[in-house]
């Protein structure tokens, strides 16, 4: 529970950790609907290829490129059973009332690996940019929408804050779950219904706690100066360099080949 | 710079449904001069905290006015340069800090006030090098200790070019250690012409301020210098204060005409040269020596019952957080020690030494990867043995306990451990009032929600709930953390009626020493995943030089008692109670004096 890669940022002094966080943004938009463009899974291997030169690029370890994949490794094999086997098409094998298809393999491979590559590439987003660039990067894409009438700055300090607290209210819920198995509370050895039931219990406290915290948190906010009501400037304003025009000259390009390609029927 | 004037406040509180006013201040009109070190010490509930919220316009009174240069902090045009004058940093670490990095949140400030990038990056430099964290600019305040979080608090307030800092109870969660280090950051800021308000419920923090506001119940009781004030324990005592350590000390010697009675002592320091400006006259001492002081008061020693065999037994202990992975972190490596009836064991060590980790093993929380823990001579890491029972012999009191309530009513909380241990209704029921009553809950509040309940009737409370399934074991995480001096004493009243009363065994985890050495049989220091140090209080606190290598402390008067043997006075041993230091002392000063003639 204390692992989880949300705003796991990996610290390296690379290329990709320098750019902007709204060039990452856009050109990991970009990947991803380049990917769904594509049909014959062979092409995978060209994205594969692009994604870990990025890791390279970016320095970041290679073990932490699967282990954005650990948490949903039941989705990715339970996708691929199931394509595999509700595909008709030409059959491969067969055994009880299942067929294994041709058409199967290849849709299975396709989506699993799709959502593999995607999931790869958006963690690579996350070791390489802070949450508070994440959330200044979103607030300056999102800026043409205050004309609307959306509240682009004030999003951007939510997202700060839910970011600084993930990890306390996850310590929070263990010292809970701590306190209450202390008290005769079963976690472990219960049926799903009682673990519900017990883990139900937790949301009470957790709640007030949540609660009190935010109102403490306010407070420190105000005392800061802290007014949505007045202009802030930034530490680190978010500023383009070479680099970012590289990145989105590449990005454009890369789907532009994409959609020529899937339009030449070769994808 | 700051002036109250006869300002009133009171908040709404519920009981229940019903709504009624409490007064938190009632006319409180104080005057703050620029560049001065003010210190408001009072107990929980006094109207301390309510006060400091007033001068930065967190709060506005109901009646009379406050001042902060001149300027109505009522009038909303002011509102912004009141709260860049005067910046607060709050009682919880991780309540108060916004960002995700130590820079990004000491740049809140600089940022809520619009000022250039360039500007704002030289601030959150220099209030970093102010409070020396500028090293850990990077870091995400989760991985930082309860200290730094704290000072990061207020190198934010530094960089947001205050003048006047208040700071409301800043050390309550802090280890003696991280408590030093944010004293001497606060007194060098002080000492740069800052104005510093410090709120406290420690006396001997309160003792380092240039004056000293006393508060009870809403009102001003006192107001002087710290040594006036502390002249007088009468007063301090009728406003639940205790009287430092170090000043008690020079007030048992100068009773004892060691030293002379003019004024009084406050600190370290101070009381060193006055001994050893006796231990060098080689006036006409008073001759006798009389136990004044007297031993080690025995009414908290319970006797503990060896022959018996012990309740609780670890070997060899070893503990690894998420093992075969990445971040792989071993905390216990190799604990070992035995518990028995009625005894009480104090544990120490800096946070992060594994102490809480320790604890969780020990009602089976966690399981340790090797080494075994028996409970009456038999593992618990038996194949079938219920788990379920153990925690109900091995009660755990975590931090904050107060923050894990969550029935409707008081009753129903206290019953919920009994229930889930297998009592019968009836006998949760019964155990349960009885819990209440040694925790002094009376019954008109059983049926209330838990919420309605001040801070130190939750916490006790709390206890109870653990009380209430009778175990033989009591494993306490700070069990004092945060409450004044009187409700402390109240907590640990009841831990010793329940020890003498039911020969429970306890295992007590603090942070302060004075308290470990008051109420513990035996010590153990804890760092680096191992017991460094065990012993009694006495073996162990005197050993000043490795307990302070292990990152823990020794009691005031023990580390006084240390300095002056380097100044040269002959002490035959190393006391940790008042009482006993006063005594050694004497005698020290008067072999000097005899040796001298």
């Amino acid at each position: 529970m204390r692992d989880i890669t949300i705003g796991q940022y990996y610290p390296a002094d690379s290329m990709i950790h320098s750019l902007d966080p709204r060039s990452k943004l856009m050109a990991v938009l970009l990947y991803i609907v380049a990917l769904f463009l594509v049909k014959n899974p062979l092409w995978y291997i060209v994205f594969l290829i692009i994604t870990v030169a990025e890791f390279r690029l970016a320095k970041v370890p290679f073990r932490f490129f699967l282990k954005g994949l650990k948490p949903i490794i039941i989705l990715l094999v339970f996708t691929f059973v199931f394509r595999t086997l509700a595909t008709p098409g030409e059959v491969l094998a067969e055994f009880w009332i299942f067929e294994v298809t041709r058409e199967g393999l290849i849709k299975g491979a396709q989506l699993a690996s799709r959502i593999a590559l995607m999931i790869v590439e958006a963690s690579l987003l996350g070791y390489t940019t802070t949450p508070k660039e994440m959330s200044d990067g979103l607030a300056q894409a999102f800026r043409p929408m205050q004309k609307i009438g959306l509240p682009v700055d004030e999003m951007s300090v939510m997202v700060m804050i839910a970011f600084r607290f993930i990890p306390v209210m996850l310590e929070e819920a263990n010292d809970l779950m701590d306190a209450q198995a202390s008290r005769g509370v079963e976690f472990e050895n219960c049926s799903v219904f009682t673990k519900m039931k017990n883990v139900f219990s937790l949301l009470m406290p957790l709640f007030i706690g949540s609660i009190e915290r935010s109102s403490e948190l306010a407070m420190a906010m105000e005392a800061r100066g802290y007014s949505a009501d007045r202009p802030r400037s930034r530490m680190e304003p978010l500023v383009y360099c070479r680099n970012d025009k590289a990145v989105y000259t590449f990005s454009a390009l890369f789907l532009a080949a994409a959609i020529a390609l899937r339009i030449a029927g070769l994808l | 710079m700051i002036l109250t004037d006869k300002i009133k406040h009171q908040y709404d509180v519920w009981q229940g449904d019903e709504k009624s006013k409490r007064t938190a201040l009632d006319g409180v009109s104080i005057d703050v001069a620029e560049g001065e070190f003010l210190a408001i010490l009072g107990a929980n509930g006094s109207g301390k905290s309510t006060l400091a919220k007033h001068l930065n316009v967190l709060l506005l009174p109901d009646e009379g006015v406050v001042l902060v240069d001149g300027k109505d902090t009522a009038d909303e045009k002011h509102l912004w340069e009141i709260r860049t004058t005067v910046g607060m940093v709050f009682q919880n670490p991780d309540n108060q800090i916004i960002g995700t990095s130590v820079e990004e949140d000491v740049a809140f400030g600089p940022e809520n006030r619009n000022m250039e990038p360039s500007a704002i990056k030289e601030k959150v430099a220099d209030s970093l090098r102010a409070v020396g964290l500028l090293s850990k600019r990077k870091v995400s305040p989760y991985r930082l200790s309860g200290g730094q979080k704290q000072r990061v608090a207020v190198a934010g307030v530094l960089a947001a070019d205050s003048k006047c800092i208040v700071l409301d109870e800043p050390t309550a969660m802090l280890d003696p250690v991280s408590r030093r280090e944010l004293m001497d950051v606060i007194q060098k800021l002080h000492e740069d012409g800052r104005t510093i308000i410090l709120i406290t419920h420690h006396t001997d923090e309160a003792a380092l301020a240039d004056r000293l506001i006393l508060m009870d119940h809403g009102h001003i009781a006192a107001q002087g210098t710290p040594a006036e004030l502390f002249a007088d324990p009468e007063l301090l005592r009728r406003i639940r204060m205790d009287i430092p350590p170090v000043t008690e000390l020079a007030m048992m010697l100068s009773d004892a005409g060691v030293t002379g009675d003019d004024g009084t002592v406050l600190t370290k320091g101070e009381l060193i040269a006055r001994i050893m400006e006796e231990g060098r006259n080689a006036s006409s001492g008073t001759g006798h020596r009389e136990g004044t002081a007297g031993k080690k008061d025995d009414d908290c020693t319970i006797s503990v019952s060896p022959a018996v065999g012990p309740v609780l037994e670890v070997k060899d202990l070893h503990f690894t957080y998420s093992k075969g992975e990445i971040n792989e972190t071993p905390v216990l490596k190799g604990v070992s020690f035995s518990l028995h009836e009625g005894e009480c064991i104090g544990l120490i060590g800096t946070s992060g030494a594994g102490k809480t980790t320790l604890a969780k093993n020990l009602n089976g929380l966690l399981k340790a990867g090797s080494g075994d823990v028996l409970y009456s001579g038999e593992s618990i890491y038996r194949k079938g043995y219920k788990l379920s029972g153990l925690r109900k012999e091995v009660g755990l009191v975590f931090q904050n306990p107060e923050t894990q309530l969550f029935c409707k009513t008081v009753l129903d909380d206290v019953m919920f451990g009994p229930r889930k241990m297998g009592m019968t209704d009836e006998e949760a029921l019964a155990s349960a009032k009885e819990a209440l009553s040694v925790v002094d809950i009376g019954e008109e509040y059983h049926g209330i929600s838990p919420m309605d309940l001040s801070g130190g009737q939750k916490r006790r409370v709390a206890l109870a709930g653990v009380l209430a399934m009778k175990p033989s074991v009591l494993i306490l995480d700070e069990p004092a953390a945060g409450l004044d001096p009187g409700m402390k004493t109240e907590i640990f009243n009841i831990i010793e009626k329940t020890r003498r009363e039911n020969g429970t065994a306890v295992i007590l985890v603090s942070h302060e020493m004075e308290d470990i050495v008051r109420y513990c049989d035996r010590v153990m220091l804890m760092a680096d995943g191992t017991i460094k140090l065990e012993g009694t209080p006495e073996e162990v606190f005197t050993q000043v030089d490795a307990v302070r290598e292990f990152g823990a402390d020794v009691p005031a008067v023990t580390d006084l008692m240390y300095d002056l043997r380097k100044a040269g006075l002959p002490l035959e041993r190393l006391a940790v109670t008042a009482a006993d230091a006063a005594d050694e002392i004497t005698a020290a000063v008067r072999a000097g004096k005899g040796g001298g003639r």
